[in-house]
């Protein structure tokens, strides 16, 4: 349908029978399509330059289904934040929403009559909604935004400076969905709802459409004169910036609109280590570079004082804005991540990607420093509160400015990782132990349990395969005395041996018996003792070789009655290993003396293959000591970790609550 | 249809540092050492080890009428 704009007279083509309103190529007036022909609903502001990888009359597709993008309207954030909307109709005929904000994508569809929907009242940042879907949405942030600029046919009739009242929601599973509550002084208790997903550019398959407005060409950086000093400043997002601060003057300059405004001087002018300007590639994200654009410093209220620590902005066009953090020396890469994503467990801790976040603290975030540019209304000065949780090297954070609430996943670099993605020498000053410093010996529960699992399987398999058996048992008598020793043979040049003043008869022989290879011997020695001792020697004598294998034992036992206490001590029955000797056929030579002075028995029995649990408990204690070292060193690097942790009320309202967490804390 | 990857970050997996790469070769030293000590039957006690001379085992009665010297033990109470 072709019509006259009612304000130039120009013409104007409303593409699509269900289409509204039509913004005039020509003098930009917003015509509208009523039953008694067209309106105007007065004149466009000129669109904000914002670079833009759609354009309009871009074709795509979205789940298959393909559509058209014919009309934009550019929406700015009651904070400053200015986003686009674009209409797309689909071949079905359906109209859809497709968002775009920092590098993020959202196609979203009206849902007609959506029954109980939360009223404005009862919405705020994190309230739950379900709207009967697996999963509920979480509202991430309530605000006011207002129509800046449109372009194209849009299908509803836009108000140009017309504020209204939204909520923004998300399910963590990729769902987005937005409650559109009219006018924020007198919200409609039943809110229009947007639903729909978050999506990847490239998922789009954006294809051809009008070349950008001149006005509109994505500018790569452009340099601003300072109105105060009038220093070249030079403004790497001209796009997306809301503040910048002069390097000369430090002047905070508003560059909202393309309008330069003075905020005021900052009383501190800011030093970053990492110049801004700076190219970095980080790890987490290999193929994406961005740009240090702005730095902040801030300060977090712990324990009644404030502790300052730097934040750096990045920027990539793709992926919006993340940041870089140093705190006491120690590096985090902060990504933004979709809050309705996070499952907060009891009271504090939070689960993400199934992981779970121990609470580790909660503070009041000031604004300190500035510098640089930066895509909101920041100023020193500004406040928030943070709860952290951490699962090293991870922390999540979850920030309330407001009724917005922005949750990040920081990861830790070392100092020499930050080195090798920015280029620049930062100083490795790390202090203490951060909350999502690395683990010490991390695995260490699993190292230990596999090596206790190997150590008895070990033992049980072998302890299965063992079959003692026995190769001697013998029982005699054994007089008193010391054996009398013959005269070696003389040509043996030995010295002669003392004689004994008793009767040969204490030295006996065996019949011979083989010893296998490769099994150990276990000997036992006993004696009918009372009140005396003995001493056993067992020579096993190879009579192929002439080598022989001596072990001895000496025992004894001794009893009597003290003190109105019987007593005893001793041992008259002992027994000893050896390792495997060399297979053969041998013969025990048993040679025993004692104290008595009586004849007594004396036992001796040889077994092989015998089984040694002894020398598995060695071994486990031996396992369970450096282990046990390793745990230790592993609890007091996590115990100093923990000794920062805390949940701190804001500044001046420290309450017996404080001191009521600070001991639940220490309970964990 | 694929979600924007910069809403979702991956959480950073704990990665085995030197510490643990040195427990745990300790551990399996330890572990092994104990394979090898059971699946030989070896054991930490010493056994004295000696051979006959020639002369005593040629002689007659060769070494049941020689006398091995030992020192003997002569303690008790």
């Amino acid at each position: 349908m072709k019509v006259q704009c009612s304000n130039c007279g120009a013409p104007v083509e409303f593409r699509f029978d269900d289409s509204l309103v039509r913004v005039c190529g020509s003098c930009k007036s917003a015509i509208v399509r009523t039953d008694r022909g067209v309106e105007t609903l007065g004149k466009m502001a000129d669109l904000v330059p914002m670079d833009s990888p759609l354009k309009l009359f871009s074709d795509g597709k979205y789940f298959g289904r393909g559509f058209m993008l014919i009309g934009k309207a550019q929406i700015q954030h009651s904070a400053g934040g200015i986003w686009q909307e674009w209409y797309a109709k689909f071949d079905d005929g359906r109209w859809g929403w497709i968002a775009e904000h920092q590098g993020r994508f959202s196609v979203s569809f009206e849902v007609p009559d959506m029954q109980g929907l939360p009223t404005a009242n009862a919405i705020n940042a994190g309230t739950q909604v379900s709207v009967g879907g697996p999963q509920p949405y979480t509202v991430t942030e309530v605000g006011v935004a207002k129509y800046l600029a449109a372009d194209g046919e849009l299908p509803f009739r836009l108000g140009i400076n017309e504020s209204f009242l939204f909520a923004d929601m998300s399910d963590g599973v990729g769902g987005f969905a937005t409650l559109d509550y009219g006018d924020p002084d007198q919200p409609t208790p039943t809110p229009t709802m947007y639903a729909g997903q978050w999506v990847a550019l490239a998922a789009l398959g954006i294809a051809g459409g009008e070349a950008a407005p001149r006005d509109a060409t994505p500018a790569a950086g452009k340099k601003l004169a300072c109105p105060e000093c009038n220093g070249s400043i030079d403004v790497r997002l001209p796009d997306a910036s809301m503040r910048v601060v002069c390097p000369y003057c430090n002047q905070m300059i508003s560059t909202e609109n393309g309008v330069l405004a003075l905020l005021g001087m900052l009383a501190v002018k800011a030093k970053p280590e990492i110049p801004l300007g700076t190219r970095a590639k980080f790890a987490q994200q290999p193929d994406t570079e961005f740009v240090v654009v702005g730095y902040m410093k801030r300060s977090a209220y712990v324990d009644h004082s404030w502790y300052s620590f730097d934040e750096y902005l990045l920027h990539n066009q793709s992926v919006g804005f993340q940041w870089l953090v140093c705190s006491d020396g120690h590096w985090s890469f902060v990504q933004p991540v979709d809050t309705a994503a996070i499952t907060i467990n009891g009271q504090r801790d939070a689960s993400y990607q199934d992981v779970t976040f121990k609470a580790f603290a909660g503070y009041t975030m000031r604004v300190d420093e500035v510098y640089g540019e930066f895509f909101w209304r920041v100023n020193a000065g500004d406040m928030s509160s943070s709860v952290d949780s951490i699962a090293p090297p991870a922390m999540l954070s979850r920030e309330l400015e407001g009724k917005e609430l922005n949750t990040s996943l920081a990861t830790y670099l070392t100092a020499s990782q930050v080195r090798a993605a920015t280029g620049v020498s930062v100083v490795d000053r790390a202090v203490g132990v951060a909350p999502n410093s690395p683990l010490r010996l991390p695995y260490l529960g699993w190292i230990s349990a596999l090596a206790f699992i190997v150590l008895t399987a070990t033992a049980m398999v072998l302890a299965g395969r063992a079959h003692p058996h026995q190769v001697l048992e013998q029982v005699f008598s054994v007089p008193p005395g010391k054996p009398a020793l013959p005269p070696p043979p003389v040509e043996a040049g030995f010295e002669t041996p003392p004689v004994g003043e008793e009767a040969p008869g204490n030295a006996f022989f065996s019949e011979p018996f083989d010893v296998k290879a490769g099994e150990n011997l276990e000997f036992t020695f006993g004696a009918s003792l009372s009140n005396s001792w003995a001493y056993v020697v067992v020579d096993l004598y190879d009579e192929a070789t002439g080598q022989f294998v001596s072990v001895n034992r000496e025992l004894e036992k001794y009893s009597g009655y003290e003190d109105g206490e019987s007593w005893s001590e001793g041992d008259d029955l002992r027994t000893l290993y050896i390792s495997p000797i060399k297979a053969g056929n041998y013969i025990a030579r048993i040679e025993a003396i004692h104290g008595s002075n009586t004849d007594i028995s004396v036992f001796v029995r040889i077994r092989q293959n015998v089984f040694r649990w002894v020398n598995y408990l060695g071994f486990a204690i031996a396992l369970l000591v450096l282990l046990g070292i390793a745990g230790l060193f592993r609890f007091f690097h996590n115990k100093k970790r923990w000794s920062n942790s805390g949940f701190y009320g804001p500044p001046g309202a420290y309450t017996a609550a404080e001191d009521q967490d600070d001991e639940d804390d220490d309970d964990e | 249809m694929t979600m924007n990857k910069a809403l979702l970050p991956n959480v950073a997996k704990t990665k085995l540092t030197k510490g643990s790469v040195i427990v745990a070769v300790l551990a399996t030293a330890l572990t092994g050492a104990y394979a090898m000590v059971a699946l030989t039957q070896a054991e930490g006690t010493p056994a004295e080890r000696d051979e006959l001379p020639a002369n005593v085992r040629s002689s007659p009665g060769g070494y049941r009428s020689y006398h091995f010297w030992h020192s003997g033990y002569n303690g008790g109470k």
